[in-house]
């Protein structure tokens, strides 16, 4: 049995209404502290130790934006990973890039 | 084992953990506990008995298939069904997923709000078989 949940927003509205008030509460401010470390995650992919931490960086930050609800974010930074394990120089620029403006417009 | 109660998750990155800490025990009402490694989860392991376990594939030091042929090996994991969680989605990759033994394999981003239910049907179908 293989299940999947892959869909582009996480945090369905009528979901996240269901919670309880203080599980509401707690779940935004997780998205707070989320946001709060993304520029630590950035200056993780820009100033890498290596080629294959970038790409470690870029392959968390996949799984850990779209969990938290921010699924264009997510998907920017899967677009970045992919162009970095295919190797395509300009292409890799590119996409770093959407994923970096992606970044400023959750936290300009 | 009649009930799921305890779930571990195996997970290198903070942020996850956390989200996966809420969705399970705040939302699941389970008994959560997060390790941010495998060698981290195979100490633990014996203490904490988990009746599923959720492991992360990408991690630094054991990977996730390393570390799921090691918790194999251990007597307390009989019957105890492993999920691995992974953010690559290509089908050929979860089978392969599955060929290390896996119950299923949960792809990231997950559902933060039907998690909890999603992984009572892996314990459901895996406690039986593995």
């Amino acid at each position: 049995m293989t299940l999947s949940s892959t869909g582009n927003t996480v945090v369905q509205v009528a979901d996240f209404d269901h919670l309880p008030e203080a599980l509401r509460q707690e779940f935004i401010e997780l998205r707070m502290h989320f946001l709060a470390g993304i520029s630590k995650r950035w200056q993780e992919i820009e100033f890498p130790a290596s080629s294959e931490e970038r790409v470690q960086a870029l392959h968390r930050l996949v799984g850990a934006a779209s969990s938290y609800g921010f699924s264009r974010l997510g998907k920017a930074a899967r677009e970045a990973e992919l162009s970095l394990k295919t190797g395509a120089p300009k292409e890799s620029s590119e996409t770093l890039q959407n994923l970096k403006i992606a970044i400023g417009e959750l936290v300009p | 084992m009649s009930e799921l109660r305890k779930v571990m998750c195996v997970e290198d990155d903070a942020d996850i953990r956390l989200i996966l800490d809420f969705c399970l025990s705040k939302v699941g009402g389970y008994e959560v506990r997060c390790c941010e490694g495998g060698q981290a989860a195979l100490d633990e392991v014996p203490e904490f008995r988990p009746d599923l376990i959720l492991l992360d594939v990408m991690m630094p030091g054991l990977s996730g298939p390393e570390t799921l042929q090691a918790l194999r090996l251990m007597p307390v994991m009989k019957g105890v069904p492993i999920v691995f969680m992974t953010a690559k989605a290509m089908i050929e990759e979860v089978t392969e997923l599955l060929e290390y033994g896996a119950t299923g394999v949960i792809v990231k981003p997950f559902n933060s709000m039907t998690l909890s239910n999603d992984i009572k049907l892996y314990w459901e179908h895996g406690r039986a078989s593995c």
